[in-house]
């Protein structure tokens, strides 16, 4: 599927990393404050200038051209820095994509590339996607009436792709958000990935073209899911890894019983935990995102890594002791990103049982 | 996953401590008292923490300057800061594990207004181990004064500095820690310079018990504790951190320059070297078993709203209660509650034996107790509790408690603090595994998750405390 040796792929990483550390860096924390701060619009749009808006896209339409895949190690980067902005960025990628699968002109959708982030509800299991809108077939159209929880990017975005079940089988379709029929619900505020607004959408007789109507095999979002396990597990590992690094630095100026804090033993077994997490884990999910058909693999590396971001995120505030736990340090917000990264595209305890179900039955 | 129905969890006394409700044809008077505690406790969490708790929290969220007052003004009025003073001395006369109790079911509401209680007990613990009964006494008064009138009178401990956090509660840390905070003899008492932080209440307290050093070049022996009231010239509190949790709970920045201090003011004995430390070993040793209850409380905190969720929510077309495997999770988080609370009782129970409690249920306080109120209040009776004869005798007994009998305290105490709180952290964490998404987005699951972390790091880090389980038993018991 890809190589992550791929030399247009070494580039847009390498444009990632100085994305990363030019734009995203800076003012982490007064971009965690939204709803109470505005949305970094500005900077999402440096985002699609330097094309990480795109990576999924056609040539044709502006992007980078890249399969999904490709996104893990641009994500990883970009997560180091800034976890809800990068969640943005996942958001948009998939919902372009899952619109790209249906048709390869937009339609009379916005571009995905004029600025705004493309909602998606980057929560949704693949493998129970509990109460979906219902939709029915109305001509050209399809009507859709229900709600969509914590669908990312919501709040700001001109277009959704959301998902409906028609006629028993499972489908996603662009959703204008501008149309009648939507209402998106107040920001809420969630335990982390603040940067990235985050909405429930309901719709209302909605009316949606069915010529954009995405389906897939064995369905729609399991499809799209399975191209996109490996980033969102980037995404966490990217906090892992940030979160590791912060603590190292800091237990080398820092001194406790007269010893550095990376001198001591107890702590280094902690260290050595998120070090080999990240390690191990990172080839996981690369080689999964390298390989096809092995949707196991990918299910079980995005499992690892929301696990590992969990555990080593806490530990990571641990190791900062009381500064950790203030916003002052970037530490207590990794912890809550880390988190909150885990359920993406599904819990990690409810993955496993879907795993499971497809193994033995 | 949808919403299906209201839900509720119904425990009693004999549920919640088997232990203590077997005990009760054996003790009946101490068992009842611990029931009260419990209930009481139950109804001032149902009543005034549960329905206002994510409301402060967000309300924090939104301005770090809002100080929850109104909350401290309705616990001054149902006297939850007079709970463990000496009933000879106005207050309640409760135990440290009647103040456990309280603990767990507050925490189990809301952590964070949870430890405003919490961290006055922690600054009355600092002002108790000082046992200088003139300066106790009045503000022990002035505490149940508040409450008569509703208005709260509160304490704060201040141990932590910028520069060291753990070391200043570790015997051997102690001697290479960054200390910035000493006081220098003047004439009449102590000019103090430096800085305090992450103190919890100091935005709230109208008293500081403050630990701080003489001599830089021998901090071991140096130690010194005073109680600083809010107001005192050349002491300012300057900020509140802006925490990830427990909003509710200020944590402050004191500041002191040349802030002058009269020697009255010194609650521990200046000139005895290396007792403040040990003083401050007796403080954490009553306080960690609290802390335990707290992590307790936030533990079965996180259990009941996983429970709530899994009783109200579906998921594959199946209420998530009723499958196995969420079944399990709730049963893993229930355990962990059950080890966590078994750890404080136990705890509490060594540290009233010989620890702190045990010199608060000395026999002078006792006998004294047995007058009745009218000849307590009398100004002669209340001369001769807070004399310089009764802080010999309180002083004494505190010093008799042998080597081997605090360190069993610290060791039980250590564990306590450090199994409650990583239990808390860990339920915290199940919660959302079960709750999936919908659990990042529920105000009681999410913001649980945030409190819970802080007390895997206050009152010394966990990793702190596992040292002290094994300095204080199983280095000391070792021949190798």
């Amino acid at each position: 599927m890809i190589s992550m040796c791929d030399e247009v792929l070494s580039q847009v990483v390498e444009t990632a990393r100085r994305f990363a550390s030019r734009e995203l860096s800076a003012n982490v924390h007064e971009r965690d404050c939204y709803p109470h701060a505005p949305f970094a619009e500005n900077i999402y749009r440096i985002a699609e200038e330097v094309g990480l808006a795109g990576i999924s896209l056609p040539e044709s339409a502006g992007g980078v051209d890249l399969p999904p895949e490709a996104l893990a190690p641009i994500l990883e980067c970009a997560s180091c820095a800034d976890p809800g902005l990068t969640q943005c960025l996942l958001s948009h990628n998939m919902a372009a994509f899952a619109a790209g699968m249906a048709s390869s002109s937009w339609g009379t959708l916005p571009s995905p590339l004029e600025g705004k982030p493309w909602a998606y509800p980057l929560y949704m299991d693949a493998y129970d996607k509990g109460d979906v809108p219902t939709a029915r077939s109305d001509g050209n159209h399809v009507v859709v009436s229900g709600a969509v929880p914590m669908v990312a990017c919501a709040p700001v975005a001109a277009v959704a792709v959301l998902p409906a079940k028609l006629d028993n089988k499972y489908i996603l379709m662009p959703v204008n958000l501008s149309q009648d029929g939507v209402k998106i619900g107040e920001p809420l505020y969630t335990l982390g990935m603040h940067s990235c607004p985050t909405a429930d959408i309901t719709l209302s007789n909605y009316k949606a073209p069915k010529d954009l109507i995405i389906t897939g095999n064995p369905d729609a979002i399991q499809e799209l899911h399975f191209r996109f396990y490996p980033a969102a597990a980037a995404i966490s590992l990217g906090i892992l890894h940030a979160s590791l690094e912060f603590a190292v630095s800091y237990g080398k100026e820092r001194y406790q019983g007269g010893k550095m804090i990376v001198n001591h033993s107890q702590l280094r077994t902690m260290y050595g935990r998120m070090e080999a997490d990240l390690r191990a884990i990172r080839q996981a999910v690369w080689r999964s995102a390298e390989q096809e058909n092995n949707l196991l693999d990918r299910m079980a590396a995005k499992c690892a890594a929301g696990d590992a971001a969990v555990r080593g995120t806490t530990d990571g505030v641990q190791l900062i002791g009381g500064y950790g736990y203030t916003r002052e340090y970037p530490q207590e917000q990794r912890m809550r990103d880390a988190r909150q990264s885990a359920e993406l595209l599904g819990s990690p305890q409810r993955l496993r049982l879907a795993m499971m179900d497809m193994t033995l039955d | 996953m949808s919403q299906i129905a209201d839900f509720s969890l119904d425990l009693d006394f004999a549920d919640t401590y088997p232990m203590l409700a077997a005990l009760r044809s054996k003790m009946p008077f101490m068992v009842s008292r611990y029931e009260k505690a419990w209930k009481r406790s139950k109804v001032f969490a149902d009543k005034h923490m549960r329905p206002i708790a994510s409301e402060v929290d967000r309300r924090i969220q939104e301005d770090h300057s809002y100080l929850p007052m109104d909350f401290c003004r309705v616990a001054a009025r149902e006297k939850m800061f007079s709970l463990v003073i000496p009933k000879v001395i106005g207050g309640q006369g409760g135990d440290l594990l009647e103040l456990c109790i309280i603990f767990e079911e507050l925490c189990a509401a809301c952590p964070g207004l949870g430890n405003i209680i919490g961290a006055h007990y922690l600054g009355l613990s600092a002002l108790f181990a000082g046992l200088k009964m003139s300066v106790t006494v009045p503000i022990c008064e002035e505490i149940v004064e508040g409450e008569k009138r509703g208005e709260p009178v509160m304490l704060s401990a201040a141990i932590t500095e910028p520069g060291a956090g753990s070391d200043v509660e570790d015997e051997h840390a102690v001697k290479t820690a960054r200390i910035c905070t000493f006081a220098e003899k003047v004439n009449g008492g102590y000019k103090i310079n430096g800085q305090k932080i992450f103190i919890s209440n100091g935005h709230l307290a109208k008293y500081h018990a403050v630990v701080l050093w003489r001599d830089r070049n021998n901090l071991l022996e140096s130690g010194a504790g005073f109680i600083i009231p809010t107001g005192t010239k050349g002491f300012d509190i300057v900020k509140a951190e802006i925490k990830m949790g427990q909003l509710a709970c200020p944590a402050s920045v004191l500041v002191f320059e040349d802030c002058f201090i009269p020697e009255d003011k010194s609650i521990m004995p200046m000139d005895m070297k290396g007792t403040t430390f040990s003083r401050v070993g007796f403080v954490l040793g009553a306080s960690r078993a609290g802390v335990g209850a707290i992590g307790t409380g936030i533990a079965r905190g996180a259990f009941e709203r996983a429970l709530e969720f899994a009783a109200t929510h579906s998921w594959r077309g199946e209420r998530i209660i009723d499958q196995q495997w969420a079944q399990m999770i709730l049963v893993d988080m229930l355990r962990n509650v059950w080890i966590g609370r078994a750890f404080y009782v136990e705890s509490a129970m060594t540290d009233q034996i010989d620890g702190l409690m045990s010199v608060l249920k000395s026999p002078l306080l006792r006998f004294a107790q047995l007058y009745p109120a009218k000849i307590r209040n009398m100004k002669f009776f209340k001369k001769i509790v807070s004399s310089s004869l009764s802080t010999w005798f309180m002083n004494r007994g505190l010093e008799k408690i042998a080597r081997r009998r605090r360190q069993r305290v610290q060791a039980y105490s250590s564990a306590a603090k450090y199994t409650g709180t990583d239990l808390a952290m860990e339920n915290a964490n199940l919660a959302i595994e079960l709750a999936g998404a919908a659990g990042c987005s529920d105000p009681g699951i999410e913001k649980t998750f945030r409190d819970a972390k802080l007390v895997q790091i206050y009152e010394g880090t966990n990793q702190i405390n596992r040292i002290h389980v094994w300095d204080n038993i199983i280095q000391r018991n070792t021949i190798c």
